[in-house]
């Protein structure tokens, strides 16, 4: 592996190999997830009873269907397109709403102190110590399940990381240093925040969001394992490798598919994240 | 002259807390201070470290609120912090911090920070903001290629040019410079001074000075007010406190001014314990250190009296100085 050597220090004009190699892997995942209804061979709930359990093309399957069938002889290749597109909009969505909704409440924590910071600090404390599977669990058998409601659920994942990361370093900001001397040249909260604390701190959200999105995946999957996540006939990563546990023995294709395309996925996802964080601050040159 | 800021009586209590379940002890940072600027002058304040410069000077900017008294500026009182009056009042007020790149914002490139005061405040357009900053940057002497730069990326000296250079670009009547060069070395500090009183000269600027480097207050200042544990101890014309200081703290600090060849006045060591504000002496706050401390001064505080040269000075035994040392 000589070749995908990552550089001690990122250059300035071309990103490592490593990163290019992630930055196209993604983009081919997104491009899927766009055109899945174009791109999937066959239906996701198309059977083929006479083809069932067949292997993929090379271990004894045939060309119909490259990667293989599952247990009720639908193509594992078109399952795993649509399930791409279901698992990256839960994902990115739900990584998208925990990053807004924890900077923004971090935010307001710092700035106005006093109670409100003692409200954000208590819904920081009740969610990090509530298991947030339980808490899955009850809003999905109180409301039911559609998949806008399951992003927002899974949106609430993770906030309060961002919330503590931004409270904290908005403060240190405010104490001393270049937020103190925006406000001294009176400017309002708005441009200290966004135009000033939010690109300082974005090095640190941006890790943290990279650390969650591939919890938040895990999270799918397992929410859909237990059968309260995305819903047959309905399909998702988590979902197929849920469903494809059973026959791991005699049928690991069903579930190393997807499982190779979330380990794949997240693994880019952070390396994209790292190297973005050290693109976007200028003293790392 | 009408005064263009002045603090009357002002003073600034903190409460530090001792322990975790201490009870909060007062702290007077400032206690009752007067002072005031004319347009286009300086006042010096000098001091030792936590005699309550800095706190003086956030004062006078309307970055606190007095605990009491009153701080005017242009005969109205400063409008409470962070409302939309505090924030249009900033361009006429303005500071020069101590450290330079960590009032920078290092992701942002210098010439952006410098303009970033016109556009708060919306002044002129683009063509006329890209003038401004150009004349700027002449004014405090730096290139157009520097200015493009990022902070973390320019010396010192140039840093303080920069935030020098971002103080200035709203015109504000008066300048607080909180130790602006103690960061810097001696020969970029001259620099710096003498680009300040230039443009001070050219403009008209009111300054409050605040350093503990007593030559280059003497430079600089038109005033000089001498604190020490929140109070002014002696204030009044530079020339006439650096010739001939009369409170034993002011003489003991310009004792410690290196000076080429002998020494006119003895150099005065003081000794006893550097002084805790939560914890002021009884009587003249000066007395534990002070080598002509009588029975009257560790009990009776000494107010601050003016004399018949204009100076006000806070000791007991201000007169027989005065006399011994005519």
């Amino acid at each position: 592996m000589s070749g995908t050597v990552l550089p001690a220090r990122a250059g300035r004009s071309a990103p490592p190999a490593l990163v290019i190699a992630a930055l196209v892997w993604i983009t081919m995942i997104l491009l899927i997830a766009v055109f899945a209804d174009q791109l999937r061979p066959f239906g996701i709930t198309a059977l083929d009873l006479k083809a069932r359990l067949l292997p993929p093309l090379g271990f004894g399957g045939t060309a119909q269907h490259l990667l293989g069938t599952d247990e009720l002889g639908r193509d594992v290749l078109s399952r795993l397109i649509v399930s791409i597109r279901i698992s990256l909009v839960i994902a990115f969505g739900a990584t998208a709403i925990a990053a807004v909704l924890g900077t923004t409440l971090g935010f307001l924590a710092a700035h106005f102190r006093g109670w409100v910071e003692q409200v954000v600090l208590m819904l920081i404390d009740f969610q990090a110590s509530m298991p947030f599977l339980i808490l899955a669990l009850a809003v999905l058998a109180f409301f039911g399940n559609s998949l806008p409601l399951f992003v927002t659920l899974m949106g609430l994942y993770g906030w309060e990381r961002h919330a503590r990361i931004a409270r904290g370093l908005a403060i240190a900001a405010n104490a001393q240093g270049y937020a103190a001397a925006i406000r001294q040249l009176g400017a309002r909260p708005s441009r200290i925040y966004l135009r000033h604390v939010l690109p300082n701190i974005a090095a640190t959200l941006i890790v943290a969001a990279t650390l969650s999105f591939p919890e938040v995946v895990l999270l799918e999957s397992g929410l859909s394992f237990l059968g309260l996540g995305v819903q047959p006939p309905m399909t998702s990563l988590g979902n197929m490798v849920g469903y494809g546990r059973e026959y791991l023995t005699r049928a690991p294709w069903i579930l190393l598919a997807p499982s190779a395309v979330i380990v794949l996925t997240t693994l880019c996802v952070s390396l994209l994240g790292d190297w973005l964080r050290d693109r976007l601050d200028p003293t790392l040159s | 002259m009408i005064p263009l800021l002045s603090l009357d009586g002002v003073s600034r209590i903190y409460r530090q807390r001792r322990g975790l379940l201490g009870r909060g002890v007062p702290l007077r940072a400032v206690d009752d201070i007067s002072l005031s600027v004319a347009p286009g002058l300086t006042l010096g304040v000098v001091g030792e470290s936590g005699c309550g410069k800095s706190t003086t000077g956030r004062l006078a900017l309307g970055l606190e609120t007095p605990d009491s008294g009153r701080v005017t500026f242009r005969g109205a009182v400063m409008p409470p912090p962070d409302g939309a009056e505090w924030r249009s009042q900033r361009r006429h007020l303005q500071l020069v911090p101590q450290d330079p790149l960590g009032a920078l914002d290092r992701r942002l490139t210098v010439a952006a920070q410098i303009a970033e005061p016109l556009l708060i405040h919306g002044i002129g357009n683009r063509g006329e903001r890209e003038d401004r900053l150009a004349a700027l940057l002449n004014d405090v002497g730096l290139r157009a290629d520097q200015a493009a730069r990022y902070p973390h990326e320019l010396s010192g000296g140039q840093r303080q040019r920069a935030v020098l250079a971002r103080a200035l670009a709203t015109s504000p009547a008066l300048l607080v410079c909180d130790e602006p060069v103690s960061a810097l070395d001696v020969s970029i500090q001259a620099q710096v001074i003498n680009m300040l009183t230039d443009l001070q000269a050219a403009r008209g600027i009111a300054m409050i000075f605040i350093s503990h480097d007593l030559k280059v207050v003497r430079q600089v200042s038109h005033e000089v007010a001498v604190m020490y544990l929140g109070r002014v101890v002696e204030q009044g014309d530079p020339d006439a406190i650096f010739a001939d200081p009369l409170h034993p703290y002011a003489r003991a600090l310009v004792s410690a001014i290196p000076v080429p060849g002998p020494r006119r006045l003895p150099r005065i060591v003081l000794s006893g314990d550097p002084p805790n504000p939560a914890d002021r002496p009884a009587g003249c706050a000066f007395h534990p250190r002070c080598s002509l401390a009588t029975a009257q001064c560790r009990v009776e505080e000494p107010g601050l009296i003016a004399r018949a040269d204009g100076r006000r000075v806070a000791c007991h035994r201000a007169d027989e100085l005065a006399r011994a040392s005519a």
